[in-house]
């Protein structure tokens, strides 16, 4: 199930590209929490905290009871999305969504195979994963972090579908029960294109190119500039 | 076939921008290990053929490979001792246009220590700095 982590936060006045600036060079990160009955509100949180949360999590799934400064009560959320920097990897932002733990809430929860098919190990076949990641349903308590699955059974051209996933209990999904979540493909040997590689084109097709009428032999593909206004030429004479 | 479009609207393109990092083709969808570019550059269809020969013969043809990028871009180029003038040169090769974090390649179906072997012998055949990046670790 997934962890539950307290985080300290405090509330935030200044939005746009400024206000984060001055938020990011103080160490602190913004988020926002919504969800629930209340309105959404902009927060900040000390970024070693994330980091640290972040880092001793083993899925994306965290439930966070957040700790919002000038409020008694800690209000519990997930980790909705974490915005990471595309270069480096820094969390730029996070997304909080506030739920009770007596109400149904929807995760993206990943999926992971455990085991070496039978069809690898034996015929070095390829384990395919189509699912990454699975839309559960499931009350806040019986969030999982990761769905394993045993696929040390399959043998090459066999498969797992989502209907015969093992979710655990209190978990359902909603994504349809014939999509392929494993499958274990033959080998695949590669052939080098030798003979291909002479009569292969060395330029595309050209969708805009004027196609003249044949007039006796072949038209060129491409008129030189300098053809058409010798035609001209000819013409006015 | 060296690897270009099938059919164009145009044969010669303008050289375009390459300003800002990417914003798109950033994350690992569809294998467990990627390469990621720290460059912005034009890569040939030379280059990039180059480096798919690298990772097939280092996988051993085992294992999934996705290459994400495609050279949909013509660059001209005029003749050697031609003077200036007469017109835009005849196109010559074709590039895809990368920019600090696209993912180049993924694979799936190989070890670690394989995938990271294949994708550093890609690495080499290309004219970027580049990362490695697994699913599993999304912040390395």
């Amino acid at each position: 199930m997934a962890k539950q982590v307290k985080l300290s936060a405090t509330r935030r006045t200044g939005t746009g590209r400024s206000a984060v600036r001055k938020i990011k060079a103080q160490g602190a990160v913004p988020a926002i929490i919504y969800g629930g009955k209340t309105k959404a509100e902009a927060l900040q949180i000390s970024k070693r905290d994330i980091s640290l949360m972040l880092s001793h999590a083993s899925g994306e799934n965290i439930l966070v009871e957040l700790e919002i400064e000038g409020e008694k009560a800690g209000r519990l959320a997930l980790v909705q999305e974490v915005q990471h920097a595309p270069l480096g990897g820094d969390i730029l932002h996070i997304d909080f969504h506030a739920v009770s733990m007596d109400e149904m809430i929807e995760a993206d929860v990943p999926l992971e195979p455990t085991g070496l098919p039978e069809g690898v190990k034996t015929f070095g076949g390829l384990l395919e994963q189509n699912i990454r990641s699975l839309e559960i349903e499931c009350l806040p308590r019986d969030l999982p972090d990761v769905i394993t699955v045993d696929v040390s059974h399959l043998n090459i051209g066999d498969s797992i579908h989502v209907r015969a996933l093992p979710l655990p209990s209190g978990v359902t999904t909603r994504v349809p029960a014939d999509l392929t979540a494993f499958s274990v493909l033959a080998p695949t040997v590669e052939e080098e294109p030798v003979a291909a590689a002479e009569e292969a084109p060395t330029a595309p097709e050209v969708i805009t190119a004027k196609k003249e009428p044949a007039e006796g032999g072949a038209a060129p593909a491409a008129p030189s500039k300098g053809a058409a206004p010798a035609k001209e030429k000819e013409a006015k004479k | 076939m060296p690897l270009m479009p099938k059919r164009v609207k145009y044969r010669k393109t303008q050289r375009g921008s390459r300003k800002g990092t990417a914003s798109r083709n950033l994350r690992i969808d569809f294998g467990e290990f990627g390469l990621q570019t720290l460059e912005r550059a034009w890569i040939t269809n030379t280059q990039i053929e180059a480096a798919r020969v690298a990772l097939t013969r280092n996988m051993k043809r085992k294992g999934k490979l996705w290459i994400r990028i495609f050279p949909d871009k013509s660059v001209t180029s005029r003749p050697p001792e031609t003077r200036m003038g007469k017109g835009k040169g005849q196109p010559e090769y074709w590039v895809a246009t990368v920019k600090p974090g696209n993912i180049l390649f993924e694979l799936d179906g190989v070890p670690e220590s394989v995938a990271r072997e294949s994708l550093r012998l890609a690495a080499d055949k290309l004219p970027v700095r580049t990362k490695f990046l697994s699913r599993h670790h999304v912040a390395a």
